[in-house]
């Protein structure tokens, strides 16, 4: 601050023109600090493993938790299977979701949305249940993955 | 200023940490399993033979599994395989084609209270489609006195 009172100082001298210069003085500074944090949401289950009645009827409920930062929109869900069906497409089994979903959703496994609390584990749980009982014997198995955006 | 800072630093080491390990998408293993399991096709067979010497079909059994393979089954004839009518007994022998690999004829050489013979058939090529097999009785004895003869013989799956 002082180096350009002396330069205003230097100009007007040789010059001769008048020329202000006003310096407020001021005891504070400032530095503008920003950061964003995207929308992001993370989904638990907490079982492993789900045993899907052979005979069709639904299965136990298979909690999970999804947790969001941030509040009132919604979280979209994404269910797939990695066969397409219980061991393979020829089984197909549909997924319902107990709380916020779209109800029934079939193979392939299809969309849900969440209504979300920031910061907050939202309990949530789904069921699993075969469109039609498998009469050959064996076992069979799938892989459910439920992914939340965004 | 300084404090607030230092509260949006660790508010992202936060995030940071939760996100580590948590994530946008879990899996979880879906299983199911159907036991083998095997069903009679036909129904239960009550035949008449002729009380001569010799071999009578007296009908079909059949069955029908969920797997291909073999099944195991026994026949169970309480008494033994004698025709009886109070005391009186004529001995008998049984035989189900579908025995394999090789049909015998099954009998007790004396009477016993129950006895239990234990066989094994082939299934249908196709899950759940059937085959089915002739019973045939040889009778060992000719009854000399008068009346009605019987006995019961059942086949069942064995676990």
């Amino acid at each position: 601050m002082r180096n350009i009172l002396l330069a205003g100082a230097a100009m007007l001298a040789t010059t001769g023109m008048a020329m202000a210069v006003v310096v407020v003085p001021t005891n504070t500074d400032s530095v503008s600090v920003s950061t964003t944090v995207a929308q992001a949401c993370t989904v638990d289950i907490t079982a492993t493993t789900v045993t899907l009645p052979a005979d069709a009827t639904p299965s136990s409920a298979v909690p999970f938790t999804f947790t969001c930062n941030f509040t009132g929109t919604t979280a979209a869900l994404t269910y797939t299977s990695s066969n397409g069906g219980a061991g393979s497409s020829a089984n197909p089994y549909n997924i319902i979701t107990a709380v916020g979903d779209d109800g029934v959703s079939t193979t392939p496994l299809t969309t849900g949305s969440l209504v979300t609390t920031a910061l907050t584990a939202v309990p949530n749980s789904f069921t699993l249940q075969l469109q039609a009982p498998i009469l050959v014997a064996g076992t069979y198995a799938d892989t459910l993955t439920v992914s939340v955006a965004p | 200023m300084r404090n607030s800072l230092r509260l949006a630093c660790g508010a992202l080491m936060l995030l940071t940490q939760s996100s580590a390990i948590a994530a946008t998408s879990d899996s979880v293993s879906v299983t199911t399993s159907v036991a083998n399991a095997c069903t009679f096709v036909t129904p239960n067979i009550v035949a008449t033979i002729p009380p001569v010497l010799g071999d009578t079909v007296v009908g079909n059994v059949g069955f029908s599994c969920n797997y291909v393979g073999f099944a195991n089954l026994n026949l169970t004839v309480p008494g033994g395989t004698f025709l009886t009518n109070g005391p009186n007994k004529v001995r008998y022998q049984i035989k189900w084609d579908l025995e394999d690999p090789v049909a015998n004829f099954q009998y007790s050489p004396n009477p016993v209270p129950s006895i239990t013979f234990g066989l094994t058939a082939q299934t249908a090529l196709i899950p759940n489609n059937s085959v089915s097999g002739p019973v045939t009785i040889r009778l060992d004895q000719v009854p000399t006195i008068a009346g009605t003869y019987s006995s019961v013989a059942t086949f069942t799956f064995a676990p």
